[in-house]
This record gives structure tokens, C-alpha cells and sequence, in this order.
């Protein structure tokens, strides 16, 4: 899931750069507020130990080409879970994949904050908070974590196939389909491999497991953003299905303007709307155009589903720079 | 992939003048070099651009005296995931031509685009000098000169000394996987073997896996222990003396990055 540099148009990687480097500078600052400073070392070192698990490579459970493909753990949920936090995973895996791509070429140095943003963020964001939730739900360490590290896996990968469709150098259905497919049985070995870490884990030195368990207030704050991202994503499911394909007021008077509706009938006069568009060009003498990466809410060669994707990959980025910023600018108590 | 660092290590002890220049002087160049590459849009200009800077790799990589096996060794390790992505880009449209024209057609309506080939091999291009940029830098420079360097350049205290102590135990776990490997081979315990059920070897897989997340967490929390009776402290970090560059490293640095904005800007008007 590494994604190598030429990969991603440079405009584009400086945005998954600066994105990604508002969730370093968060990590930073949980390292210093819950790590109490002096420890950073003790991640460090922690940040090898991931960088070794990586490399414990195995068999995928179905062979979907005979022999030689094998799959790996990331470890950014483990890494989360155990030291209660998705910030832990963005900062290791941060310096894990500072090395990977400097060192061993894995992962470029343009495209690395596209990658930091992948595995590091979403993947320690999905992995914690998919683990918590279901094991608050459940009472099932074993299957939250299973579920987690699936999670942690699976969503990079389809945000990966959305990234490489965005910069044009994948179509994004065969991406969609290809990343989708061979992730979700990969993983199936970090989701095991997770939780039977986990478990060893809980076992051995139960002791350096973050509860996790959040104070009263910060409860119902998680409350209130598990809420609200359950509320966003259902929206984007539904949305497509049960929105209105006429155009909204600034467009339905732009065309009566023109006469290519009127204002009562959903009729659109497609010859009209050309000559109105000519008309407007003419008048105004801006011939700028851009061409969106997500037309009208939709993804090219994908229908209902396509809208769906295109309005969850929205929500998804609005939920991370929101989220971001105002952790970033929000001042300590 | 862990065990790689003792061989690119290897690589990097050797002695050159590439080997002897500051890692500053490097890491801007080759960083510059691969900034530039990318930044060449997806045209056939890459491929003129692509080439004299493959020359120009090629050049360092002679005055560096590493053996061209280990160059090839460590391209065939990373090149998987990104030659996938490319080979499958013959079979596929994409936004960067107007017209596609088959020049294969094959069963299921699959067909091979001569601009899909031709968008690949841009890919490719820019893929593979990227790379052997990285691999030219990481096979010449020590991982704690490169710190070092980083450090010099504005590379924040904190974050110097967290990536520095990393760096250190890499190689501490490189050992620890060997040794880990070793001793699942001697309890005949392979984790590619299909003899064995799938959640034997997944189970065995994950306490491995939860083995070496608490050995490095003890580690960790031992060399913490030793730093703090050491006088480690909320204020310390590595100390990075000055170093001023040669004038040949002050040539090396000009020529080099000279040479990456004019060769674009010449492709681009000669295009």
C-alpha cells in the first residue's frame, strides 16, 4: 500500500503532506501531554519493534494467485490499542515510514504524506476506534480487535485506490475492486495477528495496556463524535437515493433566466442550457473552467454506488481536517 | 525487509567521494532531484527528463564504486508493488489522453491502448529514477550521518533524537527478528507451510508478533531507565556540532542542483 513517488501529481502531494503534517504535529503533542516527554524514547524504541513486526511476512488464507503472494502486518491498530490512543499509532508509524521511504525506498518521499495519512492516521484512527466501540458494545476483546485490525487495513487501502483515481494514474473502479479485494483477505492477517497480539499481550503485561477507558466528560464527547460520524455516513449511504436531481435556486434561476426551465416544470432544454452557457461565457469573457474531481457528486464509471464513495470520501476528508484544525488550534485548558 | 539494514549498512561504509560527502549536500541533491521528477507532468517530456537524469544517477553511482549487483538487488525488492500499478495501466483509459487508439484486442472486451502503454512507461520512468535516487542515497550514506544531516538542516531536536534512538535499536531488532525466525525454523514452524491449519499458523504468527511488540516495549522502558540515570531529561537532545561544507561539496551541491532545474526547463522548451 506504499505508494512510490511519480505516483501522485506533485500539487496534490503537497496537500496530503500538509494534511499530514497537522496529524504529526497533534501526534507531537501527545507524545509530550500523555508520554510525559521524557518518554518519546520508549516509542522510539517501540517504533523499531513495529518496523521488525512489519516484516513478518505469511500466507494469505485464500490463494488468490497460486504461490509466491504473502501479506504483512502494519500494526498501526495494535500499536493504537495498546498505548490508548490513535495519535500513538500516527507517530510511530510516522517514523516507521520516514525510514521506509528514505532508507529502503518503500513509499516515496513526495508521496509519503499521502502514505503517513493512509496507514498512519486512518488506519490508527479506525483501528482505536473501532476496537473501543466494539468491545464497549460487546464485551469481546478478541473479535474488536480482529475487527480492528481488518479495519485498520481495508479502509487505507480503499482510500489508497480513491487517492491514485484523484491523481489520475488508476482507474477507480479497478482500483476499488483490486485493493478492496486483495485487502480485505490480507486483512484477515492483521486482524488476526492483532488480536492474538493483543491477547498475548493482555496476558503477559496486562499492565502497560492502556484502559482506555476515557474520564466522564471525554465519554460523552466520543459519544458525540461516534454519533456524529454514524449520522455523517449513514446521510452519505442514503443521500443519493433520496436526493432531488433538479437543480437547487441559484441554478433554477439562472436557467429560467435563459429559458432552458421554467420555473415550475423540471423540464431542463438542453439546447438552450448550451446557449446559455455561451451566452454567460461571452458576456463575462471568463473562460476559466475547472473540471472537479467529483462532478455533481459522482465517481466516473460508478453509478449510485459512485455517489455514495464520492460523498463518504467527502465526509471523511471534512472529518479530518475539522478535526485536525480544531485540535490543532484549540487552546489547552 | 528488516534484515536489508545490515546490507545497505554494508553499502554505506564503503569509502568514495559520493561515500565522503557531507549528507546535507546529498540530501538536498538527490531530494531535488526526485521533487523535480515528479514534478514533470505526465507528457512524453519525462521521458527525455527521465533519461539524463538516470545518466546523471548513473554517473554517481560509477563514482560511488558500489558494484551494480547491489543496485539491481535492491530494485528488484521494492519494485513490486509499484509495477503492478503499472502493468495493469496498459489495459485502462486514462484523464491524460484525448484519444485511445487498441493496438491488442483481447477476449472480454480487455484491449492494450498504445497511449495506455505509453502512459505506463512514464509511470515507469518516473518510478524507477525515483528510486534509484533513494537507493543511491540510503547505499552511500550512514543512517546516523543522515541524521546527523537532517538535524544540521532544521530537523527539530525532538524529533532528531526520537528518529536517532529508532535508527539505534533497528538494528537491535534486526538481530531480534533473525534470532525470532530462527527459532520458529527449529521448532519446523513455517508460516507458509499449508500443511498446517490456517489459525494454527495465524495464532502463532500473532504472539510472535505480540512477543516482539513487548520485548521492544521492555527494551524501551529499560532504556529509559538507563537515559534517566544518565541525566536524560524534558530538555535534552542530540547534539549536532557545526560542520560547514568543503568547497567540493559546495561544487557537488551547485552543479548538481543546476543541473536538475535546467534539464526540465530545457525538455520543456525543446518539447
Amino acid at each position: 500500500m506504499h505508494i512510490p513517488d511519480g505516483f501522485l501529481p506533485i500539487s496534490q502531494s503537497l496537500v496530503y503532506w500538509i494534511i499530514a503534517l497537522v496529524f504529526i504535529a497533534l501526534s507531537l503533542r501527545w507524545a509530550r501531554r500523555e508520554m510525559s516527554d521524557e518518554k518519546v524514547p520508549l516509542v522510539a524504541v517501540l517504533a523499531a519493534g513495529i518496523f521488525a513486526i512489519q516484516t513478518m511476512n505469511m500466507a494469505l488464507p485464500i490463494a488468490i494467485v497460486p504461490g509466491g503472494v504473502s501479506g504483512h502486518v502494519v500494526g498501526a491498530a495494535l500499536a493504537a490499542i495498546v498505548l490508548g490512543s490513535p495519535f500513538a499509532a500516527v507517530f510511530i508509524l510516522t517514523l516507521v515510514l520516514i525510514l521506509q521511504g528514505i532508507f529502503f525506498g518503500d513509499g516515496g518521499i513526495t508521496a509519503m504524506g499521502a502514505n503517513i495519512i493512509n496507514m498512519g492516521v486512518l488506519g490508527g484512527f479506525f483501528g482505536f476506534y473501532t476496537y473501543r466501540s466494539l468491545n464497549d458494545l460487546f464485551h469481546n476483546r478478541f473479535c474488536a480487535a480482529f475487527v480492528a485490525g481488518w479495519a485498520s487495513l481495508f479502509i487505507p487501502a480503499i482510500v489508497c485506490a480513491v487517492e491514485l483515481a484523484v491523481a489520475g494514474t488508476f482507474p477507480l473502479t479497478a482500483g476499488l475492486i483490486s485493493m478492496g479485494i486483495y485487502h480485505a483477505i490480507i486483512g484477515i492477517i492483521e486482524g488476526g495477528a492483532t488480536a492474538f497480539a493483543l491477547s498475548l499481550i493482555f496476558f503477559a503485561r496486562p499492565d502497560i495496556v492502556s484502559d482506555g477507558k476515557p474520564t466522564g466528560a471525554r465519554k460523552a464527547w466520543d459519544v458525540v463524535i461516534g454519533a456524529g460520524i454514524v449520522i455523517a455516513i449513514g446521510i452519505a449511504i442514503f443521500a443519493p437515493f433520496y436526493a432531488s436531481t433538479n437543480p437547487d435556486g441559484l441554478d433554477a434561476t439562472f436557467l429560467s433566466l435563459y429559458g432552458a426551465k421554467s420555473t415550475n416544470t423540471p423540464v431542463l432544454d438542453n439546447e438552450k442550457l448550451t446557449a446559455a452557457n455561451v451566452a454567460v461565457t461571452e458576456k463575462t469573457g471568463n473562460k476559466v473552467s475547472w473540471q472537479a474531481p467529483f462532478t455533481n457528486y459522482t465517481l466516473p464509471g460508478l453509478d449510485k454506488p459512485g455517489e455514495v464513495l464520492a460523498i463518504v470520501f467527502g465526509v471523511v476528508i471534512l472529518f479530518v481536517l475539522g478535526f485536525g484544525v480544531s485540535r490543532f488550534i484549540a487552546r489547552k485548558n | 525487509m528488516i534484515e536489508e539494514i545490515f546490507y545497505i549498512e554494508k553499502s554505506a561504509y564503503r569509502d568514495s567521494f559520493i561515500h565522503r560527502l557531507d549528507a546535507r549536500v546529498k540530501i538536498i541533491a538527490l531530494f531535488s532531484l526526485i521533487i523535480a521528477m515528479v514534478a514533470v507532468p505526465y507528457s512524453p517530456i519525462v521521458f527525455l527528463v527521465g533519461g539524463c537524469f538516470f545518466i546523471f544517477f548513473a554517473i554517481l553511482w560509477g563514482i560511488s564504486r558500489l558494484p551494480v549487483v547491489v543496485y539491481l538487488k535492491r530494485l528488484l525488492l521494492i519494485l513490486p508493488f509499484g509495477i503492478c500499478i503499472i502493468l495493469f495501466q496498459i489495459f485502462f483509459v486514462n484523464r491524460y489522453y484525448v484519444t485511445f487508439h487498441a493496438i491488442i484486442d483481447l477476449p472480454f472486451g480487455i484491449h492494450i491502448y498504445a497511449e495506455s502503454v505509453e502512459f505506463a512507461t512514464i509511470l515507469l520512468v518516473k518510478f524507477v529514477v525515483c528510486i534509484s535516487a533513494i537507493i543511491l542515497l540510503s547505499s552511500t550514506t550512514k543512517l546516523q550521518d543522515m541524521l546527523e544531516g537532517a538535524g544540521r538542516m532544521g530537523l527539530p531536536a525532538e524529533f532528531a533524537l526520537t528518529l536517532g534512538m529508532m535508527i539505534r535499536y533497528l538494528f537491535v531488532f534486526g538481530y531480534i527478528y533473525r534470532k525470532v525466525n530462527e527459532s520458529l525454523a527449529t521448532r519446523c514452524f513455517d508460516p507458509f507451510n499449508p500443511a498446517l491449519p490456517y489459525r494454527y499458523r495465524i495464532k502463532q504468527v500473532g504472539y510472535t508478533i505480540g512477543t516482539i511488540f513487548i520485548r521492544s516495549y521492555e527494551q524501551g522502558e529499560r532504556v529509559y531507565t538507563s537515559m534517566l540515570c544518565r541525566g536524560y531529561g524534558r530538555d535534552s537532545h542530540i547534539f549536532v556540532t557545526k560542520k560547514p561544507l568543503r568547497q567540493a561539496e559546495w561544487v557537488f551541491l551547485c552543479t548538481s542542483l543546476a543541473f536538475v532545474i535546467a534539464v526540465p526547463t530545457w525538455a520543456w522548451l525543446v518539447r
